[in-house]
């Protein structure tokens, strides 16, 4: 066998201060036209491997041992690097948005690409290598991208432009780290094919970095998985279609003995005031009435920007409701005065979306459940404290040692169990989890998902689940609401909608789902 | 889970104790105990004059290490007295600027709107004043003390750390932590004791690394105009103003208190670099 393209050997890299290396001896290897997957928990050490291979580590992260090896020889030093990069190696940073130039427009930053990487053309044929590398991303009717700004595109096309713009050099390998992390399933789904439509036509190895194992799993022939700064190889084997695996459940009715309700909900970013010939904005939610009792569950689904954070904010009385009315335990959230609000707020508690966010990173787990107790109604007596605390981790499966350390030295999926543990120790009624799984990858979403699910049963919580993870919302509620562009488009059982979508936003989330010739072995 | 492994240390634990930071406070540190204990283990008092002995040259055999000035007062005993002075002035005027500059920055962060408006255009209006001519004027009407000077200089330093704590609290107000906490039905109160005075603090540390060298040289200025504090013991700047008169014939009573003013601004600026640094590598940002 003639030497693979790319081949790492026993790559160890360390950050300051530190004795032990995040990256602890990995070894993989990509072979020309190769599709190769490296998923791993987040704070893995992912993309710090991505940046090595480059040479692009963040100050102070070095590589303390082993090789990257380029085509059978060595890479080292910067002249090396600096001859692979772009023609060799091709980079899809994780966000595109902030790639891209802000003050340039398109074309000309994809003309100064191909100056530096094929200076041989002349302008003729450096436009029709833009044009045809425009049209491989999806982007037809070149004229209109090239004059465009960044910041006129959506995410999904800057993602595009981007990919366009690593493709001009015509790499032999490209790295994608979390390409679609930032996006949409749907999204997702196209920026995925997009990627390994291209690597097929180029006969380009492709290196695919995420979380994401199905998804992973679904483009590549092999996946590497990244565990205790090692590498080691998932084998094949079939997976059932996430949809498929549903198990049915039964319907819960809307209305009686509601902990928390929209009525006719509509809200808006825009400013309420505008010019009399203005035309009036649209609502980011328009007319939503949802209701939830104790121990209902109800997941909410929907594509960014279809207004799922929104309703989220808006039954929590973050944000005005221009039409309509959020209630709590029958009361109306308008009428509540302050004082009133404050010592209700406990009632109905939020699990943020990153737990690397939602966690002061000053405050220690006794105080940050301390804090929380203090909430609680009637306050409970100081000897109960302690005991209270400890059970609280006990709760969602930590143990009473977590208790003196600080949030940075708990992984993601502790993290979060953590956020979970503050949200349920001011016994709350309600728990709205927005995205509480997306930002973990794919083992730390089962357990966390298997945690709700028993804490929402033994608690009898009113769950309302935001996601766009189907598959998590089939497992975790009983019925299921579909926001696109702000109204509800469709709701019902999720095992039956799934199966049978009526909605075209439904249609498009399932059809994104991972189909999953996913080869993974647990 | 259990956690019986490999604990990491705290936030601050990771701030403070490394090399970089440790090294330079700890420097500081020397010089403030050093400062502290030379009238207890030094047979001369900084402000004695000893008749027949001024102007010794630095060296051992006379018993003057650093020699003596022009009306034979040790020098060795003035520095450190000095180096004294000019960091309690330092730190006091770090603390009243950090004190001032919190609450002042951190509720124009925290509340936004027209408090934050009205906060930091006052803040604007005081910065345009010329902070010397202020100061002189200051203590020129008043007698000057090492409290006036502690004032001033922390009253003007305050301008500083306000602005750059307001950025902070700022930001830390958009948090998910400080808006989970509001969820839970933390009162202002609450939120400021539990989260935001907690993570403005290393900010404002690393902001005392600026203001307090920044206080030691305006004092040190002032001193040397001949408007320093009027204890017996001069600051290091008294000593400065002095050495320069003595600096044809007696060059040491310029360059001993000289090198210790800039051994002290040292210690600072290090330190306050590598706090930066720290900083930076805990929190990810670019403060």
């Amino acid at each position: 066998m003639s030497a693979p393209l790319l081949q790492v050997r026993g790559l160890r890299i360390g950050l300051p201060g530190r004795e032990d290396c995040i990256v602890d001896g990995l070894d993989l290897f990509v072979a020309a036209g190769e599709s190769v997957g490296l998923v791993g928990a987040s704070g893995a050490g992912k993309s710090l491997i991505a940046r090595a291979l480059v040479g692009l580590l963040p100050s102070g992260a070095s590589v303390r041992a082993g090789s990257v090896c380029w085509r059978g020889q060595v890479l080292a030093g910067a002249a090396d690097l600096q001859r692979v990069r772009g023609r060799g190696i091709a980079y899809v940073f994780q966000d595109a948005a902030s790639s891209l130039h802000p003050l340039r427009r398109v074309g000309a930053q994809l003309r100064e690409c191909l100056r530096v990487h094929a200076p041989q053309l002349d302008r003729r044929q450096m436009s029709e290598r833009i044009d045809t590398a425009l049209a491989e991303v999806g982007l037809d009717g070149a004229r209109r991208w090239l004059d465009a700004w960044p910041h006129e595109l959506s995410g999904g096309q800057r993602q595009r432009v981007m990919l366009a713009l690593t493709l001009l050099p015509e790499p032999a390998l490209l790295i994608a780290d979390e390409p679609t992390s930032a996006l949409d399933p749907v999204l997702a789904r196209r920026v995925c094919d997009l990627l390994a439509d291209a690597a097929r036509r180029r006969n380009m190895g492709l290196l695919l970095i995420s979380h994401d194992l199905p998804r992973v799993a679904e483009y590549c022939r092999r996946v590497y998985q990244l565990r205790d700064g090692r590498a080691s190889l998932r084998i094949d084997d079939d997976a059932p279609h996430p949809a498929a695996a549903v198990l049915p459940s039964q319907t819960t009715s809307f209305g009686k003995d509601a902990c928390i309700e929209a009525r006719g909900l509509s809200l808006s970013h825009a400013a309420r005031w505008r010019w009399p010939w203005q035309a009036a904005p649209a609502h980011t939610l328009d007319r939503v009435s949802i209701a939830l009792a104790p121990g209902q569950r109800l997941g909410v689904v929907g594509s960014s920007g279809s207004g799922k954070s929104t309703l989220a904010r808006g039954l929590l009385g973050l944000m005005p409701a221009r039409a309509g009315q959020v209630r709590w335990f029958d009361q109306a959230l308008e009428r509540l005065d302050r004082a009133t609000l404050r010592r209700w707020r406990r009632r109905v508690q939020l699990v943020f979306q990153d737990p690397f966010r939602s966690l002061d990173p000053m405050q220690r787990v006794d105080h940050m459940l301390l804090e929380a107790l203090d909430y609680a109604d009637p306050p409970l007596p100081r000897s109960e404290r302690l005991p209270a605390m400890r059970a609280a981790l006990v709760d969602v499966g930590l143990d009473h040692g977590a208790l003196g350390r600080y949030p940075g030295q708990f992984s993601g999926g502790q993290r979060q169990r953590l956020a979970i543990a503050r949200a349920l120790a001011t016994q709350p009624q309600v728990l709205i989890c927005d995205e509480a799984t997306s930002a973990l990858d794919h083992e730390t979403q089962d357990q966390i998902l298997a945690l709700l699910d028993q804490l929402a049963r033994e608690r009898q919580l009113a769950l309302l689940f935001i996601s766009h993870d189907l598959g998590a919302v089939a497992r975790l509620c009983d019925s299921m609401l579909v926001l696109d562009a702000g109204r509800v488009v469709e709701t019902g059982v999720p095992a039956k909608l799934l199966v049978h979508p009526e909605s075209d936003a439904l249609r498009a989330l399932v059809d994104a789902l991972p189909r999953a010739p996913a080869r993974i072995q647990a | 889970m259990t956690f019986a492994e490999r604990v990491a240390p705290s936030p601050w634990r990771q701030l403070f104790v490394n090399a970089a930071v440790g090294l330079p406070i700890g420097l500081l540190a020397l010089l403030a105990l050093a400062s502290l204990l030379t009238p207890l283990l030094w047979p001369y008092a900084p402000g004695q004059p000893l008749w027949g002995q001024d102007l010794l040259a630095p060296g051992f055999a006379h018993g003057h290490w650093l020699g003596t000035d022009a009306i034979g007062r040790d020098m060795l005993a003035r520095c450190m007295a000095g180096i004294g002075v000019s960091l309690a002035i330092g730190l006091g005027a770090g603390a009243l600027a950090l004190a001032i500059g919190g609450i002042v920055g951190g509720a124009a962060g925290y509340f936004g709107g027209w408090v934050d408006e009205l906060l930091m255009r006052l803040n604007d209006l005081l910065s345009s004043l010329p902070l010397m001519l202020i100061a002189i004027l200051l203590i020129a009407l008043f007698e000057p003390s090492m409290w006036l000077l502690i004032l001033v200089v922390g009253g003007f330093g305050s301008l500083d750390a306000a602005r750059i704590l307001r950025a902070e609290a700022r930001r830390l107000r958009q948090t998910e932590f400080m808006l989970a906490s509001q969820l839970q039905g933390a009162t202002s109160f609450a939120q400021w004791r539990h989260h935001l005075l907690p993570n403005l603090a290393p900010v404002a540390l690393t902001a005392l690394g600026t203001v307090v060298p920044q206080a030691i040289l305006v004092e040190s200025f002032l001193a040397f105009l001949g408007l320093g504090p009027s204890e017996r013991v001069g600051s290091l700047g008294t000593l400065l103003a002095e050495g320069v008169q003595d600096l044809q014939w007696a060059p040491w009573t310029l360059w001993v208190p000289a090198l210790a003013l800039a051994l002290v601004l040292l210690g600072f600026g290090l330190a306050g670099d590598a706090l930066r640094e720290r900083l930076r590598l805990l929190t990810g940002s670019s403060t």
